[in-house]
């Protein structure tokens, strides 16, 4: 069957519909990084809306190949050099998102996210980023502008910080 | 199971099911909008009426207010993690600029909003600048920096020489802003419009953040 497709233009741009296909494909594969990083489901949306408000006006120039490296750099070096004063108590986002965010985070914070969340926040980010974003040393490097010999200390430091961790060293012995 | 897969395992297990939200970009174009309003607005209140001309004359010059120009250069900046000034350096001795000169155009402290910062070489004698770019706590560096004593234009200066230094701050919009200190000689820090003393202060605030960073 033909099949005819209106596109509904509402006045907008091409390339405002690509960020909003953009959006559509990767917005939760940003936020699952987001909320590794704040360990909260608001304050995860506040950050990819954040990164994504940032980026919005170079959709264009970056293209859709490059933009999700582009973006995944802003809302990581957000989170790095804008949490502390950023983030507590001004929430950006004037839309709430549809499901209600009053989920219990400690319920899904098992031990690792909460020993997770004692690291420092460029550990923090390093550790996301090569082991949740399964990045390579020199693009975690790129992403937080730091050098590869920077990554390979922070994730050194990191996981020294996990395997003495009293809540990890907890779940081992509860395993036991 | 080595240490990197049984982590790599436990942050795909921990993270939960995104909460739905169709409405996503829209609310980040809404965002982006509004961020440029208050940002204007914040370096207006900050900076004083020497900013404010200075902001409303990039305005004006840009085309006003409007986010889908294609060729807003705040658009065309990439994620800032500011780079280091070009010094040239002759015999081991690195030459100063204008940028090492008090601006009386610029604001008389480091604005507030930087995102990332560089300690780099500035005239005197070369050391060895941190590969890294300082992007946390940037903006703990820029309080410590304003809050060194202000002073004059220095009147005695000794003449000697030793090593000068850059910091180099970077803003979201692509912007910078460099303070300039001399470790000796004079012994003072620029920045923007006058003078400041204690440069090593400003100095030893970078590497300390840097080396917790």
């Amino acid at each position: 069957m033909e099949q005819m497709v209106v596109r509904v233009t509402d006045g907008r741009s091409a390339g405002t519909d690509g960020f909003d296909a953009f959006v559509a494909a990767r917005g939760d594969a940003l936020w699952r990084s987001a909320w590794l990083l704040t360990g909260d489901h608001q304050l995860a949306e506040d950050l990819v809306q954040t990164a994504l408000a940032k980026s919005w006006r170079a959709w264009a120039r970056v293209g859709p190949d490059s933009f999700e490296a582009y973006v995944r750099r802003v809302l990581f070096t957000t989170y790095i050099s804008w949490w502390r004063r950023k983030w507590r108590g001004e929430r950006p986002t004037a839309e709430l998102p549809e499901k209600a965010t009053t989920t219990v985070d400690t319920d899904a914070r098992n031990d690792l996210v909460a020993a997770l969340a004692d690291l420092p926040r460029g550990q923090k980010a390093v550790v996301v980023l090569r082991y949740f974003e399964d990045l390579t040393e020199q693009q975690t490097a790129d992403v937080l502008g730091i050098n590869v010999g920077t990554v390979k200390s922070q994730c050194s430091r990191a996981l020294t910080a996990l395997r003495s961790s009293p809540r990890l060293q907890r779940e081992d012995n509860d395993h036991e | 199971m080595s240490d990197e897969q049984w982590l790599r395992e436990g942050l795909a297990d921990a993270v939960p099911p995104p909460p739905t939200n169709p409405d996503r970009a829209r609310a980040a174009e809404r965002l982006a909008r509004r961020r440029r309003r208050t940002t204007s607005l914040a370096v207006l209140g900050t900076v004083g009426a020497v900013a404010a001309v200075a902001v409303l004359t990039a305005t004006l010059t840009s085309g006003g207010d409007d986010p889908d120009r294609p060729d807003d250069q705040t658009a065309a900046d990439p994620p800032p993690v500011v780079e280091c000034p070009p010094i040239k350096i002759h015999d081991g001795t690195a030459q100063g600029s204008a940028i090492d000169q008090p601006d009386p155009d610029a604001p008389g402290a480091v604005p507030e909003g930087a995102t990332s910062a560089r300690l780099c070489q500035g005239p005197g004698t070369t050391f060895e600048v941190p590969d890294d770019a300082l992007v946390t706590d940037v903006d703990g560096l820029v309080a410590e920096v304003n809050a060194l004593p202000e002073t004059g234009e220095p009147e005695v200066c000794t003449m000697d020489l030793g090593p000068g230094f850059r910091i180099a701050f970077g803003y979201d919009d692509g912007s910078t802003f460099v303070v300039s200190g001399q470790l000796y000689g004079c012994r003072t820090l620029v920045v923007g419009n006058g003078y400041r003393s204690e440069p090593e202060a400003a100095q030893a605030a970078f590497l300390a953040r840097l080396g917790t960073q």
